[in-house]
């Protein structure tokens, strides 16, 4: 694969991620049923739900991991690209790309989670748990930033701006 | 005339570094970017990294085997392993998150632990093993798709969120999956591809 290829990979798996991040903390990522009473939970719901319950070490885990890391990893990609091809903060550039490699996997806790509640919650009107569009959206953001960091190689920032 | 000194290929930023000869415990990094290109451990660590390779495949069979918790709701119990998360996505018609939890947590982690202890081993014995650099880059591959830590911790979560419905009993799998994930936190510092990678070109000395 070209250094061009990987750049219009990385641009425009970056843009999808953008685009889908909204659907997926907008929309429920699952519904869980208890006692017969259904609700709805997005990501952020989820966090909501944790912090109520006292429960701020969960949540704070989840917001950091499903929230904040996903979306950081969106905006220091856009900052790679745009800079990429100049020589400024280049070892920042490299740090950053490290960094991102070592937390961007931390996101997909809440589709191990989802995966964990749906497979206990399986009894019926006393408890359960079905995945919602959401959880497609969100596991797609997933894909992208990863998939992105993977495609974007640290070698490209040292490399001088070639015509894209 | 002199011979030119051998050079080593960054892997970060691809500038070209002269080889030194490093002492026990002393590492080399790159002029440019500064990752360390080269490092010369006091011990030999693909020993140590064939043990918890070894160890990850066990536990991560126990894991497989071994439920991970009892959920229970008014008398309705409702046990599951790794896969049970996989099978019920698939059932429900999450079959994209099915796969990802499948790769991420079956698949990946199974073939990590497996090249990484074959690898070690063809290191030890100096290259003699076959497909010892395809099993490499399996390995190089996997890495970064091998989440066991991430589904440790979110089967923590998950028993904080499920307390708050019913009743859970951790199973034995739990504690298979939480030894799996030191393995795999162990071996990300112990088992470096590169130094694998000279070691089986026959470029890397023994400490």
């Amino acid at each position: 694969m070209t250094d061009q290829t990987r750049i219009s990979l990385t641009k425009g798996l970056v843009a999808a991620g953008l685009v889908l991040y909204i659907p997926a903390n907008v929309l429920p990522v699952m519904t869980i049923v208890i006692a017969g009473e259904v609700s709805d939970l997005t990501v952020l719901g989820g966090v909501e739900e944790f912090a109520q319950s006292g429960l701020m070490g969960a949540a704070g885990l989840i917001f950091l991991a499903s929230i904040v890391v996903p979306f950081l990893k969106l905006l220091c990609m856009c900052w790679l690209l745009m800079l990429h091809g100049s020589s400024r903060m280049r070892p920042q550039r490299m740090k950053a790309l490290r960094i991102l490699h070592q937390i961007g996997t931390w996101s997909m806790i809440d589709i191990f989670l989802l995966s964990v509640l749906a497979a206990v919650g399986q009894l019926g009107i006393m408890a359960s748990v079905v995945p919602q569009p959401g959880a497609v959206f969100f596991a797609a953001v997933l894909l992208c930033t990863l998939f992105a960091a993977e495609i974007y190689q640290p070698r490209m920032i040292w490399r001088p701006q070639t015509a894209l | 005339m002199s011979l030119p000194s051998p050079h080593i290929l960054c892997d970060q930023c691809g500038s070209q570094v002269p080889e030194l000869e490093l002492q026990p415990g002393q590492s080399l990094r790159c002029g440019l970017c500064k990752s360390v290109v080269k490092r010369k451990r006091k011990t030999e660590s693909f020993q140590s990294a064939c043990a918890f390779g070894l160890a990850g495949m066990v536990f991560f069979a126990l894991a497989n085997i071994y439920p991970i918790m009892n959920f229970s709701v008014a008398g309705n119990t409702q046990s599951n392993e790794i896969v049970t998360g996989v099978k019920v996505l698939m059932t429900q018609g999450y079959g994209m998150i099915a796969g990802l939890v499948f790769f991420c947590a079956l698949l990946a982690p199974a073939v990590y632990f497996t090249g990484v202890t074959y690898v070690s081993l063809a290191c030890m014995a100096r290259g003699s093993l076959p497909f010892a650099l395809p099993f490499l880059n399996l390995v190089r591959r996997a890495e970064p798709w091998s989440l066991v830590p991430v589904l440790a911790a979110a089967c923590m979560v998950s028993a904080v969120k499920l307390d708050m419905i019913g009743v859970v009993d951790w199973q034995p799998g739990i504690g298979w999956i939480a030894l799996m994930a030191l393995c795999a936190l162990a071996l990300g510092s112990l088992f470096d591809p590169a130094e694998a990678e000279r070691r089986l070109a026959g470029k890397e000395t023994l400490p």
